[in-house]
């Protein structure tokens, strides 16, 4: 549940709380300033850069993964623990 | 032609849905979305045939070079450049359009210059449409667009009920409705939710935002004048503007949902009881939330991201929190108190909401303490009826001698605090603020209320259900007889009142 825990931490939300679907729209506490540290936490986390196109892309926590997982960063989750709303 | 006109609500909204309803029977949604295009087209063009010629030379220029933009997916460099040179030929016309007396203002004052003012076109929603299509560009550079035809660009870009004041739409969420669609076209719960939704947005233009309206016009109007106030005065018109401001801008906001929803097409929310917010940010999450979201979009993310990848930021948590939220968030807003146009009010307006937001920020970060919710609340509503004086203010002199006397500076001798109210009527101003106040800190809003239906193309937030309680709409006698009377009420409101306020912009 790496991914879950450190947007969790940054949010400063419970990372049980999160799913797929989460999102600034649908998530309390995640609003501009924390979506940018959410960003900047994966940055440093996978050692990974995102462009400003690949940002904009993001709609939810779902498309954060996908965009891992495009640049080969290995997550360490079972798929069954990726939960889907 | 505006919403509240009955050549509106009885002649073009009716012969449009005609002819919509048509177009699909015997073309599908292709013909539909073409006839959409043509109605948009004919609705801006009744504002006059060159403000129609501007708004054409806008969109088909903005299309092409939209497709320009995406067509160099090889040569980043390219596109950047087409980016660049299209985003500076919108703000080029913008600027003409809505700037060029003001720079002459400021040229005549700096250099003792005496240039007239030029006569420009009054181009109605000029700054929604252009920074629509700006937003469309950056997301053709980012790739973040659906295909799209010129008609269904047209819809996107200029539907008639967006084209005025908003929302502001993004290609994206208009695209995918647009997209292989095959639902019917006619839809009598669709239409019933839609003219609901029209409704109550018109009844909240025209019957509490016009009622309201004179005693703001008082104060501001007579103070501009050179009239006397006093501080209670000062209080009640800007607390008047505050709520006829909202009851005018989320009423026309509804309005234009409403309509869209009644052609098959959800827009986004711009409203969402921006009064119960208990801080600076939360309050724009709620206000005019899809200007909000264009800025944070296209501007304060990329300095913040820059701002966080930036060496200074690692020296400690303040030059980080500098960085990334105080210095954005302040350039941010100072740019969207520009957009809405040229002059110190609105300047200063942008000026003082993102120097709160940096204050709330910075609150947030560094102090372990939180105010209790009523203090929290009184402080985010100073600083909104603040900025709103501002923004409605004819100059910032104006805005000196209400703010002065609203915030006691009168006692200090800083500004003159007469007696009288310029010509106020109290009791009767006070009674208005009371009962309007109730309605939008004590009621459900538009879509909570129809919350059942959802007619937003924004995903419906966890709580709504409980927000809207007996009040949900259904339909059944008691809610058609309330719709029935709200529209019989405000029907025979419209006549008296002044334009959409946001119209200007």
């Amino acid at each position: 549940m790496q991914l879950y825990n450190i947007i969790g931490k940054v949010l400063g939300v419970d990372p049980a709380t999160l799913s797929e679907d989460s999102n600034a729209q649908n998530t309390p506490k995640w609003d501009s300033l924390r979506h940018i540290e959410v960003v900047f936490a994966m940055e440093s986390a996978f050692h990974v850069r995102f462009t400003m196109p690949e940002i904009a892309s993001l709609r939810n926590l779902g498309d954060i993964r996908k965009l891992l997982l495009s640049k080969n960063v290995r997550l360490n989750e079972p798929e069954n623990q990726r939960r889907v709303a | 032609m505006s919403f509240t006109s009955f050549q509106f609500i009885f002649v073009f909204l009716p012969v449009c849905y005609a002819g919509f309803l048509l177009c699909h029977r015997y073309g599908g949604w292709t013909w539909a979305t073409h006839f959409l295009a043509a109605a948009s087209l004919a609705f801006y063009g009744m504002f006059g045939l060159p403000l129609l010629l501007v708004l054409l030379g806008s969109i088909s220029f903005n299309y092409v070079a939209g497709r320009a933009i995406l067509a160099q997916e090889e040569n980043r460099g390219a596109a950047k450049l087409m980016l660049m040179g299209a985003i500076g030929a919108n703000l080029a016309l913008l600027g003409y359009l809505k700037y060029t007396n003001f720079f002459i203002d400021v040229l005549n004052q700096l250099g003792g210059t005496s240039f007239g003012h030029h006569h420009l076109l009054l181009a109605i929603g000029v700054s929604f449409f252009t920074f629509i299509q700006i937003g469309y560009l950056i997301d053709a550079y980012n790739r973040q667009l659906l295909p799209a035809s010129f008609s269904r660009y047209v819809v996107f870009a200029g539907f008639f009920p967006c084209v005025t004041a908003g929302p502001l739409v993004m290609q994206r969420e208009i695209m995918e409705q647009l997209h292989e669609r095959n639902d019917p076209a006619f839809d009598s719960r669709r239409l019933a939710i839609g003219l609901t939704m029209f409704g109550m947005g018109l009844f909240k233009k025209v019957v509490l935002a016009d009622s309201i309206a004179p005693y703001a016009d008082v104060l501001f109007n007579g103070v501009a004048a050179g009239g006397a106030v006093d501080p209670v005065g000062a209080w009640l018109g800007a607390g008047c503007y505050t709520l006829q401001l909202y009851f005018d801008f989320s009423g026309y906001s509804d309005m234009a949902i409403g309509l869209g929803y009644i052609f098959g097409i959800k827009l986004p929310l711009n409203f969402d009881s921006p009064f119960k917010a208990t801080n600076i940010s939360d309050f724009w999450r709620r206000w005019h939330i899809t200007m909000t979201r264009f800025f944070t979009n296209y501007i304060y993310s990329g300095l913040a991201m820059k701002g966080m990848r930036s060496e200074a930021s690692r020296r400690g948590a303040l030059p980080r929190f500098a960085l990334v939220a105080a210095i954005p968030a302040i350039l941010t807003f100072f740019v969207a108190g520009l957009w809405h146009g040229a002059g110190w009010t609105f300047a200063l307006y942008g000026l003082l909401h993102g120097v709160a937001i940096a204050v709330y920020l910075g609150w947030r970060e560094f102090s372990p303490s939180r105010l209790p919710d009523p203090v929290a609340w009184f402080l985010t509503m100073s600083v909104v009826v603040t900025g709103l004086v501002i923004f409605r203010a004819a100059d910032l002199a104006t805005a000196g001698v209400i703010l002065g006397n609203m915030w006691g500076l009168s006692f200090l001798g800083i500004v003159d605090g007469s007696v009288a109210a310029a010509g106020l009527d109290i009791g009767r101003a006070l009674s208005f603020i009371i009962l309007l106040g109730a309605i939008v800190l004590l009621l459900p809003n538009t879509q909570q209320i129809l919350h059942r239906d959802w007619p937003s193309s924004d995903t419906k937030p966890a709580a709504t259900e409980a927000r809207a309680g007996l009040l949900a709409w259904r339909p059944a006698f008691s809610g058609a007889f309330a719709v029935g009377f709200g529209y019989a009420v405000a029907l025979t409101s419209i006549g008296a009142g002044t334009g959409f306020l946001y119209y200007q912009f």
